[in-house]
């Protein structure tokens, strides 16, 4: 076939047929004003241990702020209210004197998300912390007050998307849970079981017929305290009797299934205990016969926030 | 036939290093003394001259909630 160069996208940039197509091509990328987008942000953990925000002392009679608790208002400051925990939830309390430290009280460390805090006094905003930086240095919204990180870890900052429910979601944290690359990504957890990649489906089968738990495995990290929300979908109808499903497995607490026994999708949530969480396609049962198969498909875990 | 949870132990985290240790910025060592070693505990493993001891974050609480119950009790 002849190569043509005719088209306008190669014209003179002077020439009409060009300006036409430059034309065209931005109403293509053009971002519709109407439609809204889904805003996307940084959260920090402040882990609790020996890390907060410091800046230069400022004299306040109200403060407002997001905070996500993982283990109550423990490091919150003087006047604020009872927390729930696991919650991002919005506090607003009077304030009495001077305050330099954020997540921080006197001995005592917040364990959690602290978000959009602000700073009254006499009825004026005077300073505010979006905390959604990604780095150590927390610009002053309203004033140049800026705060810092004290003892970070990059691995405190993470982004989220906001659903239009309010909740903010984090990343995926399942890779290949679409299973489009066949099984990478994981193991069968127990030799009573296989798996392998079939159409876009994760396949567990049984190598025997005893009574076993069976199916594939996969680590994810994810943060202490953090809650996570774990999905998939699941055909059992080729599974004669038992109960598959998905599930958090270690390290010391299991959820229950989230989706048992039946065909379809489900969520459920669980809150990590640990720096890595295993996440379990399991298969449970007698088989009555080697041909019993399961399938599973868009297996995903993200860390939500919760919204009070 | 597997039916037990495995234990997967946690990542160290954390170290206690010697008081000569230049700390990255925006770092402020707390002095501590932990499992017989004494120093600052950071929040990242370092691998210098200074090292102590690496610690897990389980460990790292536990430490702290150590010392912070030594100074109340002193």
């Amino acid at each position: 076939m002849t190569i043509s160069l005719s088209s306008p996208k190669y014209a003179s940039p002077e020439s009409l047929a060009f300006q036409m197509y430059k034309k065209q091509q931005d109403r293509k990328r053009r971002k519709n004003p109407f439609e809204p987008q889904a805003e996307e942000r940084y959260f920090r953990h402040n882990e609790g241990t020996t890390d907060y925000y410091s800046h230069s002392t400022v004299t306040v009679d109200r403060i407002v702020m997001d905070v996500k608790p993982v283990s109550g208002g423990s490091g919150l400051p003087t006047g604020a209210p009872a927390v729930t925990n696991n919650v991002l939830q919005t506090i607003d309390f009077a304030y009495s004197g001077t305050i330099s430290e954020l997540c921080r009280n006197g001995a005592n460390y917040f364990t959690g998300i602290m978000a959009n805090v602000k700073y009254y006094f006499g009825g004026v905003q005077i300073h505010g912390y979006d905390i959604k930086s990604n780095s150590n240095d927390i610009p002053d919204t309203i004033g140049s007050n800026d705060a810092a990180v004290v003892n970070p870890s990059v691995d405190d900052w993470q982004v989220y998307t906001q659903q239009s429910t309010g909740e903010w979601l984090g990343q995926e944290l399942v890779a290949n849970g679409g299973f489009d690359n066949g099984v990478d990504n994981w193991v069968s957890f127990d030799p009573d079981g296989a798996i392998h990649g079939e159409d876009g489906y994760c396949v567990v089968t049984p190598v025997n017929m005893v009574n076993s738990a069976r199916g594939a495995e996969q680590l994810i990290p994810t943060t202490i305290g953090s809650t996570i929300r774990l999905s998939g979908f699941i055909d059992a109808t080729e599974w004669g009797a038992g109960s598959p499903h998905i599930q958090k497995r270690d390290p010391s607490v299991t959820m229950s299934g989230v989706l048992s026994g039946t065909s379809g999708i489900s969520s459920g949530e669980f809150v990590a205990t640990a720096t890595s969480s295993k996440i379990w396609l399991r298969c449970d049962g007698l088989p009555t016969n080697l041909t019993w198969r399961v399938l599973h498909d868009n297996v995903s875990a993200r860390e939500v926030l919760n919204v009070a | 036939m597997i039916d037990d949870q495995v234990e997967i132990p946690e990542p160290k985290t954390h170290s206690i290093v010697t008081e000569e240790c230049l700390l990255r910025a925006n770092h402020i060592g707390e002095p501590v003394t932990y499992k017989g070693v004494t120093g600052w505990i950071i929040r990242y493993v370092t691998t210098c001259n200074h090292h102590l001891l690496e610690l897990s974050t389980s460990e790292a609480r536990e430490c702290l909630a150590l010392n912070r119950s030594e100074e109340e009790a002193s």
